[in-house]
């Protein structure tokens, strides 16, 4: 048995990177039980069965095109970003192990945005299978999609990016934050997107739909006013959005405590 | 101690929960060392605890550590490690998994991690077949050991502990304490909040009692010992005169209480074996004043003297009642 004094000297400051490693392998091993993988399991494959019992029917690619935009990148997306990046923290608070994070030589806006990146990770990874069933469908009921593949992967990455930030953001503003993500998601993202003002670049899902009809399928189901404004300045929108949501975040964090303490319940 | 050589100083320091009151105005100053936190269920051990491993924020007033704050600042908290009382960890994980992740976390490099966690997981004695079982199939001791390596990861300078002795065995709890006093002996200075009195009067040299968010009591066990009958007259406006109850030895047990009750110095009295003898004083102070005296004057020779209660225990149940 080694009694001996630790040899171990810390570090002046944290490597960022490795500590993100670090991470990742405490969120990539608990993700991937059984029990924990049901979830996601499920709703990969609810998705896909829907998508197969409405694909199958359809009579052209547009319909394909529809269900993606409006299903799969306006609902299905942010939702699954609420329930995954919205709990990140506040699920380690709930189980009472936020204090083996917070008690680290780390600030506090890193520990959040290792978080983020750590569940980000996963969600693209889940995402990337979800696309291939989605696909996989179009090809099998006879639907001409893979043209669309690229311009579908590059939404995917920075839908995934701001819809996670806009919801680890929420996660960060309230316990409640599922009701909270509904409401902003309906006043915000639903509402004033579509109305023909100068609001509506403040949803994301406004810049979404902007990258999207770059493809000539989905413009054609969509109209041509969403591609004129160009797919640039829809990248810096969702980048920015992204960036605000990430600083809202870790400013939050930072001031808040979130811990599960008795006399705090 | 003087408030110079303190590591952990608190002043003016209150949390409020809501209306709730955590912490109520309190001073403290907590020198280097082994010093136990004591108090009943919502005394503010938890969270004194909390404010000191920067989980928590004061409502009001000043705490640091090594003349920082704690809150959000990782250069302080590269210098405290922090065992936390709840039994919540990752049960899908093995102990090596987890500690490495929380190494890497901490700033340990990915060639020293692993090293080090098993060199941890030797010091608190976890024996190796159990590494490759996940924390979930662990006892609540096996888990108490898990969680103080890795409140040792980074090397501390301050180890924090919230009740490490729950759920050990008598053994466990020896080796526990070792393992604590052996960390003490290089340095590591550790505060330990514990509801096991006899064993942080065991380990530690200073003792603060928390009751109601409040300090009671501060200091080392012959400081709280010494001035527990000044503490307890002011409470109780000189009625209590300090301990009451003694063992005395002496070459003459019989002529002694026969001597002490003609003094009206005794309520009652109770023969042990070898001429030791329980005693409860009808009224201390002047027991004290007067028994040099009576002993010099009736030819008594007194070779023990001893107080009942002024175990830590005794002590903090008198302070706290």
């Amino acid at each position: 048995m080694n009694l001996a004094p630790p040899q171990h000297e810390p570090q002046e400051s944290v490597d960022l990177f490795a500590a993100s490693r670090g991470l990742w392998r405490l969120l990539w091993r608990r993700q991937l039980v059984w029990r924990r993988l049901l979830g996601p399991a499920a709703a990969l494959g609810g998705f896909t069965l829907l998508s197969w019992l409405v694909l199958a029917n359809a009579p052209n690619d547009n319909a394909f095109y529809g269900w993606v935009v409006v299903f799969y990148f306006l609902m299905v997306m942010p939702l699954f970003c609420l329930n995954v990046c919205g709990a990140m923290i506040r699920e380690e608070a709930a189980a009472n192990t936020l204090c083996f994070f917070t008690t680290r030589p780390l600030k506090r806006s890193e520990i959040f945005l290792m978080f983020y990146f750590g569940h980000m990770v996963w969600l693209q990874i889940v995402f990337l299978i979800q696309t291939l069933l989605l696909f996989g469908i179009g090809i099998l009921v006879g639907r001409d999609v893979l043209g669309f593949l690229p311009i579908f992967l590059v939404c995917q990455f920075f839908g995934l990016m701001s819809w996670g930030a806009l919801c680890a953001m929420l996660g960060m503003l309230h316990a409640r934050y599922v009701v909270l993500g509904l409401v902003y998601g309906l006043v915000v993202e639903v509402g004033i997107a579509n109305i023909p003002t100068n609001l509506k670049y403040l949803s994301l899902s406004h810049h979404l739909r902007t990258l999207l009809v770059q493809h000539d399928g989905v413009n054609q189901v969509f109209g041509n006013t969403l591609s004129a404004e160009g797919w640039g300045w829809s990248l810096v929108g969702l980048g920015a959005g992204t960036i605000l949501f990430l600083i809202a975040g870790a400013a939050l964090f930072t001031w808040r405590e979130l811990i599960n303490a008795p006399a705090e319940r | 101690m003087s408030a110079t050589d303190a590591i952990i100083h608190a002043q003016d320091l209150s949390r409020w929960y809501g209306i709730v009151m955590g912490l109520n105005n309190i001073d403290l100053h907590i020198p280097p060392g082994l010093t136990g936190l004591v108090g009943p269920n919502g005394a503010g051990k938890s969270t004194l605890i909390r404010i000191i491993t920067g989980q928590i924020r004061p409502s009001s007033g000043e705490l640091t550590v090594f003349n920082e704050r704690p809150w959000n600042n990782p250069r302080l908290l590269r210098q405290i490690g922090y065992c936390p009382e709840d039994e919540a960890m990752p049960d899908d994980l093995t102990p090596l998994l987890w500690l490495e992740s929380l190494g890497l976390i901490s700033g340990i490099s990915a060639g020293k991690v692993g090293p080090r966690c098993r060199d941890l997981l030797h010091r608190v004695k976890l024996a190796e077949e159990h590494w490759p079982k996940t924390i979930g199939q662990y006892s609540k001791g096996m888990r108490q050991r898990v969680k103080l390596a890795q409140a040792l990861l980074h090397t501390p300078r301050l180890l924090v502990l919230d009740e490490p002795m729950n759920g050990l065995d008598p053994m466990g709890r020896q080796e526990m304490q070792q393992i604590l006093k052996q960390l003490s002996d290089e340095g590591v200075s550790i505060l330990i909040s514990s509801h096991i009195l006899p064993e942080l009067e065991a380990l530690c040299s200073h003792v603060v009692i928390l009751n109601w968010g409040r300090v009671m009591a501060s200091g080392s066990q012959t400081e709280l010992r010494t001035l527990l009958p000044q503490m307890l007259d002011g409470k109780t406006g000189g009625a209590n005169r300090g301990p009451s109850r003694y063992f005395l030895r002496s070459d003459a047990p019989q002529r002694l209480v026969q001597v002490l009750f003609a003094e009206g110095l005794l309520d009652g009295f109770h023969m042990e074996e070898d001429g030791l003898m329980a005693v409860h004083l009808s009224d201390p102070q002047s027991f004290h004043d007067r028994l040099p005296a009576l002993l010099a004057a009736h030819g008594i020779a007194l070779f023990e003297m001893r107080s009942q209660d002024c175990s830590l225990q005794d002590i903090f149940n008198r302070i706290t009642q």
